[in-house]
């Protein structure tokens, strides 16, 4: 029974996000905006446009990521359904994980649709690109789980939250735009990698205890 | 075990920290006197550095003592999360500010010591960038339990991001091993012969001791008047404060 509850509450995940397709789309559109930018603004000059690409991509993603994991909580919080989550057997991390799991793939959809974009406007190569979205890949369900760990705090306390976790971000951004374009890139992979797997499993299990001191206070 | 419970009894532990802090601020003053007027004073200037090296009787013992703060904090923030016992509570948010503290003071001590040495007053290796990113955690749990309120729900906010960001530790202590950094290698291990020559290492072990007490008595001092605060409606205090 616990098997299908998880089951469907994937699919009602994937149904929330295609009845509200502007939630997903914004913050996607805003790290479209946010890295087509940089090309425009900083002086032309191709080598600080190639130095610059994996800092600003990465940088972007995490905003885009942070302001897409907002609204993570905010409805089912509203109407009731988290508490119901909250007081049910089955464990609360794994409502946890089915949250973060289906955004995870929508945003991998969306960065594959972005790549060729950000190749053109950075004038990438095929190694560049292809170290930018392995990182990407491996990298992102680590800061899918420090946003998702920002947002289990409320609506109200996700911007200090992220202020004040954003020094555990620090080294996955670190490691993330260390690998644009680096020769020793299937090292900077298996540690994003790690990280990702290692931060996934901790980090669902502290937002799902997250969750429930929330609802201890209201 | 009895007295693991007895501790969580804020009577109990009020007046255990209190006997403790008198002694330990005493010996905490006496050893430290001795371990930075012998460092000051009398240790050898190093050959390289000159008379430059004696901040390293207050970085060194800083830096250590900014980790093992770190890990005592998680500590009382398992015993928080497991047990639920508010004098562990109290325990983690003094250790917060004292590491705090320390942190800082390891940060700056070396920033000068950086200055007439290496050249620069700060640069963005392994081992500096991880304590500064330890700084920036016990800030964050600073500003959390200000911001949360001094309650035991917000005790478990607190215990959980400590937790959360427990992995910075053996971080730092690696990094030297790990990456190709500026900052020197490890001169004290556990299992090996020290590489520091024993006229300067006896006073930066008796510094260490010194400042690992002064901590301590400031943690426990800390704890002491955060459970006075918390407990001030009851009997024990106000015969307290009566005398």
């Amino acid at each position: 029974m616990a098997h299908g509850l998880v089951y469907r509450q994937l699919l009602r995940e994937k149904q929330i996000i295609f009845r509200q397709k502007h939630a997903i789309l914004q913050p996607f559109l805003f790290f479209l905006m946010f890295i087509a930018f940089f090309p425009l603004i900083l002086p032309f000059n191709l080598q600080l446009l190639h130095a610059v690409c994996g800092g600003v991509v990465w940088m972007s993603l995490t905003i885009a990521l942070f302001l897409a994991a907002e609204r993570f909580y905010l409805e089912d919080s509203q109407c009731g359904y988290l508490e119901q989550w909250l007081i049910y057997k089955v464990p609360v991390y794994s409502y946890v994980l089915c949250k973060w799991l289906v955004h995870g793939v929508v945003q991998v959809v969306g960065v594959l649709f972005c790549m060729p974009i950000i190749a053109v406007m950075y004038q990438l190569n095929f190694l560049e690109t292809y170290s930018l979205l392995a990182s990407i890949l491996c990298g992102m369900p680590a800061l899918l789980a420090m946003c998702g760990l920002v947002s289990a705090f409320g609506p109200n306390r996700s911007i200090l939250m992220l202020l004040i976790l954003f020094p555990l971000i620090i080294p996955i951004l670190m490691l993330g735009s260390g690998a644009f374009a680096s020769s020793a890139l299937s090292a900077y992979l298996a540690l994003l990698l790690a990280l990702s797997i290692g931060m996934v499993f901790i980090l669902s299990i502290a937002s799902a205890a997250i969750l429930k001191i929330s609802l201890e206070n209201t | 075990m009895k007295l693991f419970y007895a501790l969580g009894n804020p009577q109990t532990f009020y007046k255990l920290a209190d006997q403790l802090t008198q002694k330990l601020g005493f010996m905490a003053l006496v050893i430290l006197l001795t371990g930075w007027g012998w460092g000051l004073l009398f240790a050898p200037p190093d050959y390289q550095q000159g008379d430059a090296v004696r901040i390293m009787y207050l970085h060194v013992p800083a830096a250590m003592l900014s980790l093992s703060i770190y890990a005592f904090m998680a500590l009382a923030a398992f015993v928080v999360l497991v047990w639920r016992i508010k004098v562990a509570g109290s325990l983690m948010r003094a250790s917060a500010q004292v590491g705090a503290l320390l942190t800082f003071i390891a940060l700056i001590t070396g920033s000068l010591w950086g200055k007439p040495t290496w050249g620069t007053w700060w640069v963005w290796d392994a081992r500096l960038t991880s304590e500064l990113i330890l700084l920036m955690i016990y800030v964050g749990l600073l500003a959390l339990a200000q911001q949360l309120g001094n309650n035991a729900s917000a005790d478990k906010i607190i215990a959980i991001i400590c937790w959360v960001g427990v992995i910075d530790l053996p971080i730092i202590h690696f990094s030297v091993k790990w990456w190709n950094t500026l900052h020197q290698g490890s001169t004290l291990t556990v299992f090996a012969k020290p590489k520091i020559h024993s006229s300067m290492l006896y006073p930066l072990l008796i510094s260490l001791l010194g400042l690992a007490l002064f901590c301590a008595w400031l943690i426990l001092s800390l704890s002491k008047y955060a459970i006075l605060q918390k407990e001030y409606q009851k009997d024990w205090v106000a015969k307290l404060c009566k005398n």
